[in-house]
């Protein structure tokens, strides 16, 4: 905590946006890295040791997030893995949660958004520890399951030419994802690992199939709380630009170095800094002073 | 307008839109920079809409992000009118819907 709220010690605009421009960097670095996502690192960053107002903190977030998003989905959809039906009929979930979450946002106070955005760092942190794709009983196969009616199999390229996979439980995997988007709205996050555990635990969905997926959604996802956002004044322009350029800058080199490095080591310090963060976030909305 | 042709567009526009936003924000932030850097940040309380000074150009940055997913929703729209998918061109219309309705809201 270097610059706490209200007890602002000077610092001129271009020294603030080159500092919050440098830790955007590192968070978009490690976000795209450890596949957390960088918003998770950067709502606390700006909060804590920037003494910026959560709200436009979150504002940022978001610009950041769809950002990210975009670059990633832009790569990856040539690919082939991700399934722009599945994509295109989640989003009805995501994008109604996310309407109702932002919605939510500026009716409650910020220190019980800071408590909720505290407990979501501890889920980041450990309950997408392990990602095992749990065995799920195929749907009936007469063509009368939602997932079947709303044509959603599709096939991705597995090592020996493309490997079909049908979808299960899609009514389970549509009202996680309301979920999903309405802690994205609530909280200016990508949410991608509520997504991922839609489509990959409940839905049954390959792995590879669910992250892309996630990320093509997340971008329309963080549009629609953008949307809520904009008109109430969250965005301001003059601190979305650093944390935009920062996170999608560190986003681009840590996917450079996304097969050399070792993940695991970075994942678990990641986790670390996660936990602190938490409890942070949980102590300062607790105490009022976010 | 087969899937396969749609996605290579789809990435194309995804990666133009983030393009041109960066560039908004980079041209922008530099003016903005020149004529706001040497004021004193004031993030701290919440004070609702900024004044359009020198941050014109920011906003066309974040208004082009925000539109670059809602514009490949509208693009996938059309792509599956297209293919006569009536089904699907009735979701992505949901979904327009929904990210209009966030605007105006």
């Amino acid at each position: 905590m270097i610059y706490h709220a209200g007890k602002n010690v000077y610092m001129n605009i271009t020294f603030f946006s080159g500092f919050v421009f440098a830790g955007s960097l590192v968070a978009g670095f490690l976000g795209s890295l450890t596949g957390l996502g960088g918003g998770v690192v950067i709502i606390p960053m700006l909060t804590l040791a920037f003494g910026v107002d959560l709200r436009y903190a979150i504002g940022a977030s978001l610009i950041s997030v769809i950002a990210t998003s975009s670059g990633a989905a832009a790569a990856y959809v040539r690919e082939g893995y991700s399934n722009v039906r599945i994509g295109m009929f989640l989003e009805i979930a995501t994008c109604t949660g996310a309407l109702g979450g932002a919605a939510l946002a500026l009716h409650v106070p910020t220190s019980a958004i800071a408590i909720i955005f505290g407990l979501m760092l501890l889920y980041a942190a450990f309950g997408s520890a392990e990602h095992k794709t749990s065995a799920v009983r195929a749907d009936s196969g007469d063509g009368k399951s939602l997932g079947e009616r709303m044509r959603l199999n599709g096939s991705y390229p597995g090592p020996h030419g493309r490997e079909r996979y049908a979808v299960k439980r899609a009514p389970l995997g549509f009202a996680i994802m309301i979920g999903a988007g309405a802690l994205s709205g609530l909280l200016g996050i990508g949410s991608g690992a509520v997504k991922v555990l839609a489509m990959d635990r409940a839905m049954g969905l390959p792995f590879k199939v669910s992250t892309t997926t996630s990320n093509f959604m997340i971008g329309v996802t963080a549009a629609a709380s953008a949307g809520v956002y904009l008109t109430r004044g969250y965005i301001d322009p003059g601190l979305a630009m650093p944390v935009m350029l920062g996170v999608l800058g560190g986003a681009l080199i840590g996917s450079r170095f996304l097969m050399s490095a070792p993940a695991s080591l970075l994942r678990n310090v990641f986790r670390v800094v996660l936990l602190g963060l938490s409890a942070e976030m949980i102590y300062n909305g607790w105490t009022k002073r976010i | 307008m087969t899937d396969k042709r749609m996605e290579i567009i789809v990435g194309r526009l995804l990666q133009t839109g983030v393009l041109a936003a960066a560039s908004a924000m980079l041209a922008g932030g530099i003016y903005y920079l020149s004529l706001h850097g040497g004021q004193t940040p004031n993030y701290g309380k919440f004070h609702g809409v900024t004044p359009l000074t020198g941050q014109t150009i920011l906003w066309v940055g974040v208004v082009a992000m925000i539109a670059t997913p809602v514009l490949r929703v509208a693009f996938a729209l059309v792509a599956f009118a297209l293919e006569r998918d009536w089904l699907y061109t009735g979701v992505s219309s949901i979904v327009l819907a929904l990210l209009a309705y966030s605007l105006i809201a």
